[in-house]
């Protein structure tokens, strides 16, 4: 989106426009649920961490001094709200639902490529996962990922280093978790 | 085997997202909207109390950090020592911050290679908006070293200062950093264009009250001074893109008008700088009346021409100043007038914070790198010292002195000056004695929510110079490169204007705007009394409406006891003229005044407004909105909407787009609201 309209935008919600806020987040909503989305992998979560990350939007625009992009800002809501979310629900119901993923997408015609995304993240540590999230997930260099998660940009790279090396470390273990998923659908 | 990194990217391009459901999509904005109107009545109570607390006692942190020493003391000691005096002192702080005032200011020489002192770091100002910046943003509470480090930042506005000393100390540095980098710049230079900052309403203005409707048999002449000031519409631009209406003093209408570039004739012989251009036309708001519009433009000065320039830059560095829009955009600015300078001219480069100092000694623009390096070193820090900083200033302005250049100190800041000068009054007459001795003074505001425009005007007009409000780096670009001959090369000085009107033509007039700039009528012919420079290129405007005699529109009744004076027996060929204007001027080397005069008559009238050239009927616009911002009763039912049509009808070329802004301002006030 044209960075002018949406600086406008966000300046007409902080003087208080109601219509201008509720455009500023449907002209993000389907973004911000696509990166929840990549976050958990699940459709229900992810349209479920997609409102609550719209409630604390409007929680808290009027605190946003606008020092970082919109974009950023909200990304940035989105991740907490999918860290929050994720961590409400204990190992075990993780397991049950990345089963319950895995069939869901089945359904809608998957061609194996979520098992093995899903199983690959399973791996991954909270840090890593978010920052593998915005790097892959969303396509962003390592800077802009830095400004999402409000750390330096070298620590970015650095999770990444690490996110790697796990992975290759659980190759094996990659296979056997793909071994049960299949074996469950 | 391919590259994890490959591997990954690939797998998340191949899963597919299943599109959301219109319904959640629906719900989610609907209940997002209802939280955003209960906290905007929550927003709106709290709005309503006072921001100046905070302000006050930052002020009074920062005077006690002085008297201890600031900088010759470990930062340690300074706050443990703030710390405790901050709860011992209490009321005595008033006290001794007035014995700082008193006290004789410090002046200190810096080398240029070393970096100004930032005195305290912990200043409690920048410790407000390092809050502001880490607080907007919703934390996660799954995140176990976050809600501790809020915590610690929480503490702060109370004397915590001993726990927010790591915060701050790591912070603080990348955020000056950020300043310098000129990628980021460009960024935060979008931000102020959207004017994302909250106003806080500290500005301070200079009460007028508009000008009233004079009778012409009682008052036959009308004298002011120019004004080539556009700092009023920098500012009016700020507040509207902030959804504000400005408040009523910050809009001289003559400044919105002279803010934009008319198309006027210029002089063929150049021994005279420039002449008026006059005309007569159908206001726009009362068919009852005319317009009598006055325009001169300077004639521009080629390359060969400029003489040698010899520069000043007097720059605040307080911690007031360390908000984006203020040192880094000054910074960027004056890196922009460096580049636009010539080789013979010079620069020298003065701080004030705490203490003045000469950060960098009159250097010749052929060494462009020490300059720049110079502006790049620049830091934020500590209180105001303003008057100590303008006296160390004009010293060197002195003993570089030209008698044949351009002798200029350009003074840029906040205005904030609250230590070391104890008498505004003593800082005029200072600026105004320099005037003399042949230093003028620019002045370049910056910043807003404390800026002392009042102050700066004052400055300006006693310094024979002019004052400029700069809110974005295209301003910046506009005042100190497109027009930069225009703010250095004075044409011709204390430019004074007077229009004697024909009783026998008109009955009422009003001068539109140079509230400001009034002056007795004996003035005109005093060449003892100062009145605006006017620039090298340079055009100014000003409106009169005048309601022409035996129209219907009359607000002022003929007196019953008075008898009017009798209209002179008017000589046959001055029976179409309206009025008789003069301009008096001095060569900017020169100390007796030229007269310039001109009837204004039948032939300069045109006979309806559509008629009248595009550069007159968008002044006439601008003057109109400026009046319309003002809630000043002439405009009649005149809308924001008649504003619109009648600029856009009159652009012209616009090669720089200001015109089309300026329409776009007059949307952004209709719906912004009032204070």
């Amino acid at each position: 989106m044209d960075d002018r309209i949406e600086s406008d935008l966000v300046v007409r919600a902080r003087n208080g426009e109601r219509e201008a806020f509720t455009e500023l987040l449907s002209l993000h909503y389907d973004s911000a649920y696509a990166f929840a989305f990549k976050f958990c992998l699940n459709k229900q979560d992810a349209e479920d961490i997609t409102q609550e990350a719209l409630l604390k939007a409007a929680r808290s625009i009027f605190s946003f001094d606008g020092q970082a992009k919109f974009t950023t800002w909200l990304y940035r809501i989105v991740i907490n709200t999918a860290k929050d979310h994720l961590k409400k629900e204990n190992n075990k119901k993780k397991y049950e639902r990345d089963f319950a993923v895995i069939k869901e997408l089945d359904a809608h015609g998957n061609d194996g490529s979520l098992e093995r995304l899903a199983a690959l993240l399973t791996t991954l540590a909270p840090k890593q996962l978010e920052v593998v999230t915005l790097v892959y997930g969303e396509g962003m260099n390592h800077r802009e990922a830095a400004a999402v998660i409000g750390c330096a940009e070298t620590t970015i790279s650095w999770h990444i280093f690490q996110a790697k090396r796990k992975l290759k470390e659980k190759k094996l273990f990659v296979c056997i978790l793909i071994f049960i998923a299949w074996r469950a659908v | 085997m391919k590259k994890e990194n490959e591997q990954l990217q690939d797998l998340y391009r191949a899963v597919p997202v299943p599109p959301p459901d219109e319904d959640s999509k629906k719900e989610a904005l609907a209940r997002a909207a209802e939280v955003f109107e209960q906290e905007l009545k929550k927003n709106k109570k709290i709005s309503q109390g006072s921001p100046g607390e905070d302000r006050f006692m930052s002020k009074i942190i920062i005077t006690i950090n002085k008297l201890l020493g600031g900088p010759e003391m470990t930062k340690r000691y300074v706050l443990i020592g703030t710390a405790a005096l901050a709860i011992m002192v209490g009321v005595t702080v008033l006290q001794q911050q007035e014995n700082l005032l008193t006290k004789p200011p410090m002046l200190t020489e810096i080398a240029p290679d070393q970096k100004m002192p930032v005195p305290n770091k912990v200043d409690a100002e920048m410790a407000d908006q390092q809050e502001a910046l880490s607080a907007s943003v919703p934390a996660s509470s799954s995140q176990p070293e976050e809600p501790k480090r809020m915590e610690s930042r929480h503490k702060l506005p109370e004397s915590n200062m001993m726990a927010a000393d790591s915060t701050l100390s790591k912070a603080m540095p990348q955020k000056f950093e950020r300043g310098a980098t000129p990628g980021r710049v460009l960024s935060q230079e979008q931000r102020l264009d959207f004017g994302y900052e909250q106003y806080v309403g500290g500005d301070k203005f200079q009460e007028f009250s508009v000008n009233s409707i004079k009778s012409v048999s009682e008052e036959p002449l009308s004298t002011f001074s120019i004004d080539v000031d556009t700092a009023s519409y920098a500012f009016m631009r700020r507040s509207l893109k902030n959804g504000l209406l400005p408040q009523k003093n910050a809009i001289r209408v003559e400044e919105l008008i002279n803010y934009f570039d008319y198309d006027y004739a210029v002089p063929d012989d150049k021994r005279q700088p420039f002449k008026p251009t006059v005309g007569i036309y159908q206001t726009p708001w009362n068919p009852q009346t005319k317009i009598m519009h006055i325009g001169i433009k300077g004639y521009g000065l080629i390359a060969q021409e400029k003489p040698k320039t010899n520069l000043v830059f007097l720059l605040d560095v307080s911690g007031s100043m360390s908000s984006p829009d203020k040192l880094p955009l000054l910074k960027n600015s004056l890196r922009m007038l460096v580049e636009t300078l010539q080789e013979k001219d010079t620069v020298a480069l003065v701080v004030y914070a705490g203490a003045a100092g000469v950060v960098l000694a009159p250097t010749s623009v052929s060494e462009k790198g020490k300059i720049t390096a110079a502006l790049d070193q620049l830091q934020s820090g500590g209180s105001t010292a303003g008057g100590a900083g303008i006296r160390l200033a004009y010293n060197l302005a002195e003993a570089n002195f030209d008698k044949n250049g351009v002798n200029r100190v350009i003074l840029a800041t906040d205005g904030d000056f609250n230590v070391g000068i104890s008498n505004q009054e003593e800082l005029k007459s200072f600026i105004g004695q320099k005037r003399k001795s042949g230093i003028s003074l620019s002045v370049l505001g910056f910043g807003q929510g404390n800026y002392n425009d009042s102050l700066m005007q004052a400055l300006a007009q006693n310094g024979n110079g002019n004052a400029a409000y700069i809110d974005t780096l295209s301003e910046a670009r506009k005042v100190l490169v497109d027009e930069a001959s225009a703010t250095l090369f004075t044409i011709a000085k204390d430019v004074k204007i007077q229009v004697e009107f024909n009783p026998a033509m008109v009955g009422e007039y009003r001068l539109i705007g140079y509230e400001t700039r009034a002056l007795n009528k004996e003035d005109f012919n005093n060449d003892k009394v100062d009145a605006g420079d006017i620039g090298s290129g340079h055009s100014v405007t000003a409106l009169y409406e005048i309601t022409p005699l035996g129209s219907e529109e009359k607000f002022v009744d003929d007196l019953r006891y008075q008898q009017a004076a009798e209209p002179a027996p008017t000589v046959a060929e001055n029976v179409s003229e309206y009025g008789f204007l003069k301009l008096r001027y001095k060569l900017p080397d020169e100390s007796v005044s030229k007269l310039i005069s001109t009837p204004v008559d039948h032939t300069h009238e045109y006979a309806t407004l559509g008629k009248a050239p595009g550069e007159f009927r968008f002044a006439a616009a601008v003057s109109a909105f400026g009046q319309i911002l003002r809630n000043d009763p002439f405009t009649k039912d005149f809308t924001y909407d008649d504003v619109v049509s009648l600029a856009n009808s009159a652009k012209g070329t616009d090669p720089y787009g200001y015109r089309a802004e300026f329409v776009s301002l007059v949307r952004l006030a209709q719906t912004a609201r009032g204070m």
